[in-house]
């Protein structure tokens, strides 16, 4: 009897090994989990290059902790290594790791996860015309040999419409991050609010901080967390930061491992992260609030994203214009009270449909 | 025992002392001249440091006077620029409304020794200078000079991508800084969260390992000799923590007159 395998092939760690979690590697792990009732068998998969390149540096990054699901191949040893295997499939999360891609498709099933829109982020990022010419061809190239596509919730199968048209098998498969469960009797009390600085170079969220800094002033009895390295002068939001971090019911943190993170979350009242709705950001989810709604805390968006099609409604407020205080005030008060409950029970429950979704992997 | 202080006379007025007579550091001679035989500093305007000023600070024992949210945010900001290091020679004592920002800044409260900005401290600080806040054995012997040396090492090598979740055990608590940049740390206890890293003295090892069993990476400073040696304190940490664990890095500062030597282990744990 052969044993039916499915790799997910990582670019990033996954939380099983490591406490430095990003997007990709959260992705990894929902995959694995709505994999594993229809494969005997679902192993994380990274190639040497990369897992030498993220442990670089001479940060106390090697915090790693070895298991017997995450292998590391050594980059010559890929096609070996792939035709040792009996027919299995791989599923390819952005389309970084090419180079598995033409020994894969002989043998085995290939699935190609689209988890962002890399083309869009990079002309955002002001990358060079080569970067985005690669990154589009590869997108390509994984299109054609693909047998199965899945893709990060309705706007982005919108917005790969045509490139998905010849595609025999397209599934919606929105990111939602396993949240793992707090082991402490009775819940923590939910009293924090969280909020955000910009993330990457091309969000722009200086509107926001500037409410937050004059709200906050006023607010004295509401603790918050702002999650933002310390910005340069040169940043437009360096100035609010600045405000920010002075005020005595505002933490400042530069970022958190990933078991710190999930019991933050697991205090906070309320997530807040706004930003300029751009070109990129309309079809863009975000990985923080939606790991904020998974542990149950009320968020604070901007209206028009990717997200608008998660949830059935959002459990939270948004916004279309640059917020003001009013708003972001309202929105506090009422994350503390506890009137977004509901929303955030309906969520909950579209979250555990779509992590038990059997058409994912199905059939493959 | 000398004690100088360092301030604006606001704040020499707030403490009081009418038999202080504040050298005018206007006139650099007469205050180098008082620094010379200073053993204890008391600073009081943090915001009116020059450069200058570090040179002593990380010479002497010093009490930090916070009187307002400012000074606290200035603290932070020598201390993020690498420029002030907090060690169990020091204190940080709130006059004022500080307390309100214990929430931005839960590490103050390592640093609060008991000691209070009264009238009466520079007279009991004539008659009896105040010593380390508990720290592991041995290290009440080490002056300040060196334990800074040691901070500038040991932060190097302790730098994380995310703000570590530190736990420590009673006697490490005030090396909290020495081992890490106490301003990107988030304190365990204080702020309900999981630890990453711990900070233990070789006789906490055990205590803290099993206190703290999700810890990733753990920070021993110690006084290695024959007594103590390094292979000791692995043998230790190995049993304690029941899983592989990986000696990452030893910084060994400033040998003692008895042989002995400053040490920082960081291990690796899992």
């Amino acid at each position: 009897m052969t044993v039916m395998k499915c790799f997910i092939v990582c670019n990033m760690f996954p939380a099983l090994v490591s406490n430095v979690v990003r997007a990709p590697g959260l992705r990894a792990e929902q995959l694995a989990f709505q994999a594993r009732p229809h494969f005997d068998q679902v192993q994380y998969l990274m190639l040497r290059s990369r897992y030498d390149l993220l442990c670089r540096g001479p940060q106390v990054t090697s915090n790693l902790t070895a298991h017997r699901d995450f292998l590391v191949i050594d980059d010559v040893r890929v096609k070996d290594f792939l035709n040792r295997q009996p027919p299995s499939v791989f599923v390819f999360s952005q389309p970084e790791m090419a180079g598995m891609l033409s020994p894969a498709i002989k043998r085995h099933s290939v699935v190609y996860d689209i988890l962002a829109p890399k083309e869009l982020e990079l002309r955002s990022g002001k990358a060079d015309a080569t970067q985005i010419a690669t990154a589009k061809r590869r997108h390509q190239t994984f299109l054609t040999f693909a047998d199965r596509v899945l893709v990060n919730g309705e706007k982005n199968r919108l917005l790969f419409e045509d490139d998905l048209a010849g595609q025999k098998e397209v599934v919606t498969n929105p990111f939602c991050p396993l949240i793992p469960h707090s082991d402490s009797p009775e819940p923590p009390k939910r009293d924090h609010i969280l909020f955000f600085s910009s993330a990457q170079k091309w969000t722009q969220n200086t509107p926001f901080l500037d409410a937050m800094a004059e709200l906050m002033a006023t607010k004295s009895d509401v603790k918050a967390v702002l999650m933002s390295p310390l910005k340069h002068h040169e940043d437009p939001e360096s100035l609010a930061i600045s405000q920010l971090i002075q005020m005595p019911n505002v933490r400042r943190i530069k970022s958190l491992s990933y078991p710190a993170h999930v019991s933050l979350l697991q205090r906070c009242a309320g997530v807040m992260d706004w930003s300029i709705v751009n070109g990129e950001r309309v079809n863009s989810t975000s990985t923080r609030l939606i790991q904020a709604v998974g542990s149950g805390a009320a968020i604070f968006g901007n209206a028009g994203t990717g997200l608008d099609a998660f949830w059935n409604g959002y459990p939270g407020a948004t916004s279309q214009d640059a917020p003001d205080t009013a708003k972001l005030e309202a929105f506090i008060d009422c994350a503390l009270k506890g009137t977004f409950a509901p929303d955030l029970k309906r969520a909950e429950i579209w979250n555990r449909e779509l992590l038990e979704n059997p058409t994912v992997f199905g059939g493959l | 025992m000398s004690c100088v202080f360092i301030g604006s006379d606001a704040v020499v007025s707030k403490l009081f002392q009418p038999d202080v007579r504040p050298v005018d550091w206007h006139e650099p001679a007469s205050f180098q001249k008082a620094l010379r035989f200073a053993t204890r500093l008391v600073v009081a305007g943090l915001r009116g440091l020059s450069d200058r000023d570090f040179l002593t600070i990380n010479q002497l024992p010093t009490v930090f006077v916070l009187t307002s949210g400012i000074d606290l945010t200035h603290l932070i900001m020598h201390i993020q620029d690498g420029r002030l290091c907090l060690t169990p020679w020091d204190r940080i004592v709130c006059l004022g409304d500080v307390d309100t920002h214990f929430y931005r800044a839960p590490w103050i409260e390592f640093f609060g020794g008991g000691l209070t900005l009264d009238p009466g401290l520079f007279h009991s600080l004539e008659n009896k200078p105040w010593g380390s806040l508990p720290a592991p054995s041995g290290f009440d012997k080490i002056s300040k000079p060196t334990l800074v040396k040691f901070a500038i090492k040991m932060r190097a090598a302790n730098t994380f991508p995310f703000s570590p979740v530190v736990a420590s055990g009673e006697n490490a608590q005030c090396l909290i800084d020495c081992c890490f940049d106490v301003t990107d740390v988030v304190v365990s206890g204080a702020e309900k969260m999981p630890p990453d890293a711990l900070i233990a003295a070789p006789e906490e090892i055990e205590a803290s390992l099993s206190a703290n069993p999700q810890a990733t990476l753990l920070v021993c400073p110690a006084i290695v000799n024959g007594d103590m040696s390094m292979e000791l304190i692995h043998r230790r940490v190995a049993l304690a923590a029941r899983r592989p664990v990986n000696l990452l890095n030893v910084n060994a500062i400033g040998t003692l007159p008895d042989q002995s030597v400053l040490a920082g282990l960081t291990y690796e744990l899992g």
